[in-house]
């Protein structure tokens, strides 16, 4: 019944005779934004359950969509590891989203912005993936290795063992980045 | 958010503090912290303040938390409808499934209670549960969990009320019970006859995996989870049956799913039986099969027995792993290769015969995995008998029965489907057997490898010319299958005088008309594709009126050889007969086999390629595009006829300009051919060679030619066979080099096509060598040989008006080229007349608007320049520069043909800041071509030196000049005198005062 992590590597070892047309960046970038809507459709309708949001299930949309490209060829993967970091990508755009929109309609419209202080502690957990997005950025210029790990576990959904053949760096590095980067996120997201 | 843990420009040295930190035990990092004070004053506040911040807790960050989870909303305890909840036994995306029992004073029974996640029910889920219902209220089998109740709880909730089972999955008991592989063939049957039940339902599982079939305590089996099931019913429903399938496509569990669903492919009984083969591989050797890729046949599957490890084996009966490899090879890893083929179609035909097959086995009988019962017979007899059998005439009758057994199964199946069987899939039908006949027959014989289906047609061939075996008619038969086998693999030096053997033999009055009919056709059939076209429409009508003698045995022959003969029409030059002859042929087959079959779509491939070359390309395209469809819809997406359909789809698009288009459909077909054909097979060659022709049409010449002269090296092993294949080959090399400016490389390629020419045609001056005639003019025009260019091209349009009628887009081609040597020459009031003459034919002959006219008009309107008359040049360029950004993708190469008249007129007239930008985006549409000596770029920039300076920029203009002054200085080209005269005596009027 629940999405079982398909086997990638099976699924993307078909040779492409194409492959070499789809590595341009902007074949990708059109793919990314054909399937930006479809994502963000699908989340919406996962997310939306008596006008509340609830948990979303990351590494079934990425899995998902996964299908689905491959179904329509939409989109040529080279390989399971640009597939990976790319939809790790649309997912935190996806998300992103849809925390803003849904802080928007709660405030009657007025996104001003993220990083605001309020007592509320649900909504310092509803605002999470909005700092986590905000830190993203700037731990991107000092350390981008732990920002793409962020990227792709927390927003992504993805295992250590994916990242660790996405980045091409040991497992175990992958959960030292990800203590060092949870650490410094911790603090640089804290109230 | 916070400021940044420390400045930017500390970042590395904090960085790397922290990690000495963070490898350090908690318990340490205080001294280490302490040290720190010390040696890193500076740092030593922000690592405390992160280091602080450890106790953060593990869960932090672990997933994105918007909000409360929506799963716990159901608990212990509570009543659903008359159920009570124990326990949670199971969850998943769409919903839970709850242990519950009934407490309404009935009697008392645990059931699992069945919950949608709540949220989701809007949408399909809600959709599909109430599907999922209706299946299971129809199903009714003792290895099937059973739907007692389905309603809506009080809050309007709907639940599934089903039989709880007590078991564990299929894969756990089996290793937990060590279970013998008896055991496991028996549980796996009464999978497969519930399976089948459900089929004989029409409903197909399409979710089978371990997890949904459990073994109870008593070792019975219960099948679980018809969640996303599919009714398979008519086509009333068909468009329900559509969004429930995408559904079903993105649940289905990749390692268990067959790449037709994992596709979104056709959803049939075979994606059941694929996964039944999965589970049984599993079960077997203990791991599953490699998921399925397109291009890996069956044949390609690693052998179950080959995987089974020591560690496996010992639970499996506590056998060792020698023994487990011993009952598992031959039929058993037949069975699952057929079963896990990934073409649907060549897997079992039903779980009926999936299981006969295994009941077979077990019984110790031939096995139909190894194809047709009789002709494995003929198999097992020769294993029976191994010594010394292999080569002699036990061996040939084997193979015999083999063959015609094969070929009258084909017959059958095509007289019960009453459909064209075609070719390439009859040939690989019989190939497949008889490498499974001779697999089975003598596996030591070729060193353990399986024998090739070339080395068993080799035998084959040999056998049958040494022994005289059998009556006339079969041996006639046998020696065309053999020879259409060997076309069929690409062998085309071997199917040749096969083929040409076997209508040799048909004179005999003891052979049947049909076979006649047969072997004719399929001589035509290779001749056709050789392009002998006179042999094959000859050999194709031959089989037209033999097949209509014979009659309805023959009708599939009468088809398939009128469309071979309209075809050949088609690329004989007379694309009107061709389309005549199928206008009649269409109406016949789809009277014989209705609107949609594969002889219809077959009759519409060869329809659109006769439009194509009647130059009717809109209505090719539309025809073409109805053609994919039909031939997708009667052959399956992976088939030789649909990558036809796309690729005849794509020249028909190519010849409309649409670029974009055309090279999707020829991706497409390639894309496709790749799964069919083994590497370096001609369709493969001949798919690669039509992408690049497209990226040709958009100026990619280095591209097309780096790829062309790796395809070069692929072709050449056609040198004798097929030398119309190098002669074109080297023609688009040539064509490259052209278009790089490579000039004495491109008139060697363009030589070496006009020798292949000679080879297929006796003689390089016939109506094929033209193209290369018209391109080697175009060379030597630019190398200066303007004599020996004029001489080729008139040689080329003498040719043509033997073939063609007086006013065609192909002699406007030469003509053109011929109209651009003459005006080089200063003979331009023959120029003006040749290409004012071609214009006015075409327009005259009916010919709307094309790329062809348009460029004939910028040829006009480049003389016109050259004699003066530069206001008649400008509304004659701008025109045709019109036509041309019509007709082409932006940014076209050829646009710079009517862009460089244009400019030079408009600078003429006194208009420098209009002729800029032109002369510009005309060298802009030249990049392609990089070469500094090329003339054609040379000219533009004289041009757009001119302009810089009559617009007073003449910095740029001195660049420029210096630039190009040398290189035109030291061309020997009579036009480069020309251009430096140009560049002289434009100067000054640049700075005429105004």
């Amino acid at each position: 019944m629940g999405m079982e992590s398909p086997d990638m590597t099976e699924l993307t070892s078909r040779p492409d005779p194409f492959d070499d047309a789809s590595l341009d960046d902007a074949p990708l970038e059109l793919a990314w934004s054909a399937v930006y809507d479809d994502l963000k459709r699908i989340a919406h309708a996962r997310l939306r359950s008596d006008g509340r949001l609830t948990l979303i299930d990351t590494t079934a949309l990425v899995n998902e969509s996964f299908l689905r490209l491959l179904a329509q060829k939409q989109f040529k993967v080279e390989t399971r590891r640009k597939f990976f970091a790319y939809a790790s990508r649309v997912m935190r755009s996806v998300i992103v989203d849809l925390v803003r929109e849904q802080l928007a309609l709660r405030r009657g419209g007025d996104v001003r912005h993220v990083a605001l202080t309020t007592t509320l502690s649900d909504q310092i957990v509803e605002d999470e993936p909005l700092r986590v997005d905000d830190a993203l950025h700037w731990l991107g210029k000092v350390e981008p290795r732990l920002a793409d790990v962020v990227q792709m576990r927390y927003f992504g959904g993805l295992t250590d063992a994916e990242i660790a053949e996405t980045l091409d760096i040991s497992e175990r590095t992958v959960g030292r980045d990800w203590e060092k980067a949870r650490l410094l996120l911790r603090d640089l997201c804290a109230e | 958010m916070n400021l940044v843990s420390c400045p930017p420009e500390l970042w590395p040295e904090f960085s790397r503090l922290l990690d000495e930190a963070l490898a350090l035990p908690e318990t340490e990092r205080a001294a280490w912290l302490a040290r720190a004070r010390t040696q890193h004053a500076q740092l030593a506040p922000w690592l405390e303040r992160v280091l602080a911040r450890c106790d953060m807790g593990a869960d932090y960050l672990q997933r994105p938390h918007l909000a409360a989870s929506a799963q716990s909303d159901v608990q212990t305890g509570q009543r659903i409808g008359p159920y009570a909840l124990v326990r949670e036994i199971g969850s998943g995306g769409m919903g839970v499934v709850w242990l519950a029992t009934r407490s309404d004073g009935q009697l008392r029974r645990e059931i699992a209670l069945k919950l949608p996640h709540a949220h989701l029910l809007a949408g399909k889920v809600g959709e599909r549960f109430a599907r999922e219902r209706d299946i299971l209220a129809a199903l009714n089998h003792p290895h099937i969990a059973t739907l007692f109740d389905a309603g809506l709880a009080e809050n309007g909730r709907p639940y599934l009320a089903l039989e709880y089972v007590d078991g564990r999955s299929i894969t756990d008991w089996c290793r937990v019970r060590k279970a013998t592989l008896d055991q496991r063939l028996d549980l796996m049957r009464q999978v497969m006859d519930a399976v089948q039940y459900a089929h004989t339902r029409l409903t197909v599982h399409r979710d089978l995996k371990p997890s949904n079939v459990l073994v109870t305590a008593d070792g019975q089996i219960k099948l679980l989870d018809f969640g996303i099931a599919k009714l398979l019913i008519g086509d009333a429903e068909l468009e329900s049956i559509q969004t429930l399938t995408r559904e079903g496509e993105r649940l289905a569990t990749p390692g268990y799913a067959a790449l037709e669903q994992l596709q979104g492919g056709a959803i049939t009984t075979k994606v059941d039986i694929y996964t039944l083969g999965v589970m049984l591989y599993e079960l077997f050797c203990g791991e599953r099969p490699p998921a399925q890729s397109a291009n890996r046949s069956g044949a390609d599957l690693p052998l179950c027995s080959a995987r089974v490890s020591d560690a496996f084996a010992g639970t499996v009966g506590g056998v060792d792993a020698a023994a487990l490899r011993r009952q598992l090879r031959g039929d058993l890893d037949a069975i699952l290769a057929k079963a896990l083929q990934v073409d649907p179609d060549a897997r079992y035909a039903s779980v009926e015969a999936f299981a006969a097959d295994l009941d077979r086995h077990r019984r110790h009988l031939p096995v139909g995995a190894q194809r047709i019962g009789r002709l494995t017979l003929a198999a097992k007899f020769v294993r029976r008998h191994r010594t010394g059998v292999a080569m002699t005439a036990v061996f040939l009758a084997a193979l015999i029965a083999a063959l015609s057994a094969a070929l009258w199964q084909a017959q059958v199946a095509r007289q019960q489907a009453g459909i064209a069987l075609e070719q390439a899939e009859h040939a690989r039908a019989v190939r497949e057997f008889l490498v499974g006949v001779f697999e089975q027959a003598d596996p030591n014989q070729n060193k353990g490898q399986p024998i090739t289906a070339h080395q068993l047609l080799e035998r084959g061939e040999k056998q049958l010319s040494t022994a005289q075996a059998g009556a006339p008619a079969i041996h006639a038969d046998l020696t065309g299958l053999i020879g259409n086998l060997y076309w069929n693999l690409g062998d085309f030096d071997r199917a040749t005088p096969l083929l040409t053997q076997a209508v040799g033999m048909i004179s005999n009055p003891d052979v049947p008309d049909e076979i006649k009919a047969r072997s004719l056709r399929w001589l035509a059939g290779m001749e056709k594709e050789k392009s002998d076209f006179k042999s094959a429409k000859e050999h194709a009508q031959q089989s037209i009126a033999i097949a209509e003698r014979a009659g309805k045995p023959s009708y599939d022959d009468a088809s398939e050889a009128r469309r071979i003969l309209a075809y050949a029409d088609t690329y004989d030059g007379e694309p009107k007969a061709a389309i005549a002859l199928l206008r009649e042929g269409l109406a016949q087959d789809r009277a014989a086999y209705g609107s949609a079959g594969r002889a219809v779509a077959d009759d519409m491939i060869v329809f659109g390629h006769a439009l194509d070359e009647d130059g009717n390309f809109t209505e090719a395209a539309t025809t073409l595009r109805e053609a994919v469809v039909l031939a997708r819809a009667a052959y399956g997406d992976t088939h030789t006829q649909v990558a036809d359909a796309s690729n005849a789809l794509g020249l028909a698009l190519g010849h409309k300009y649409d670029l974009v288009a055309a090279e999707a459909a020829f991706r497409e077909a390639l894309e496709i051919s790749t799964r069919i054909y083994p590497p370096g097979h001609a369709e493969i060659l001949n798919a690669q060679s039509v992408l690049f022709s497209v990226m040709e049409k958009q100026g990619r010449y280095a591209d097309a030619l780096a790829g062309r002269l790796q395809l070069l090296e692929a072709q050449r092993k056609f040198s004798d066979t097929r030398p119309e294949i190098l002669a074109q080959a080297n023609l688009y090399i040539g064509f490259d080099y052209l278009g790089l400016n490579r000039l004495s490389e491109a008139e060697a390629a363009i030589r070496q096509s006009l020798s292949f020419w000679a080879k297929t045609q006796g003689s390089n001056r016939e109506e094929s060598s033209v193209d290369p005639m018209i391109f080697l003019g175009i060379v030597l025009q630019l190398q200066g040989r303007l004599a020996d260019a004029e001489a080729i091209l008139r040689e080329a349009i003498a040719i043509q008006l033997k073939h063609e009628v007086p006013a065609s887009e192909w002699l406007g081609k030469s003509r053109n080229a011929l109209g651009s040597i003459l005006r080089m020459q200063h003979r331009y009031a023959e120029a003006v007349s040749l290409l004012s003459e071609e214009i006015a034919a075409l327009r005259g002959g009916g010919h709307g608007p094309s790329v062809q006219l348009a460029e004939l008009e910028a040829r006009l309107a480049e003389t016109k320049v050259d004699i003066g008359a530069f206001a008649e040049a400008r509304t004659l360029a701008a025109e045709a520069l019109a036509e041309l950004r019509k007709l082409l993708v932006s940014g076209h190469l050829r646009l710079s043909l009517a862009l460089l008249p244009l400019a030079r007129a408009e600078l003429a007239l006194d208009h420098p800041g209009q002729a800029l930008p032109l002369f510009q985006e005309a060298l802009d549409v030249r990049r392609s071509s990089s070469s500094p000596t090329d003339l054609r770029n040379l000219e533009i920039k004289v041009g757009l030196i001119n302009a810089l300076e009559a617009t007073g920029e003449t910095a740029d203009a001195r660049a420029i000049r210096q630039e190009i002054e040398p290189v035109l200085v030291a061309m020997p080209h009579p036009y480069a005198a020309d251009l430096r005269k140009r560049l002289a005596s434009n100067a000054p009027q640049g700075i005429k005062p105004r």
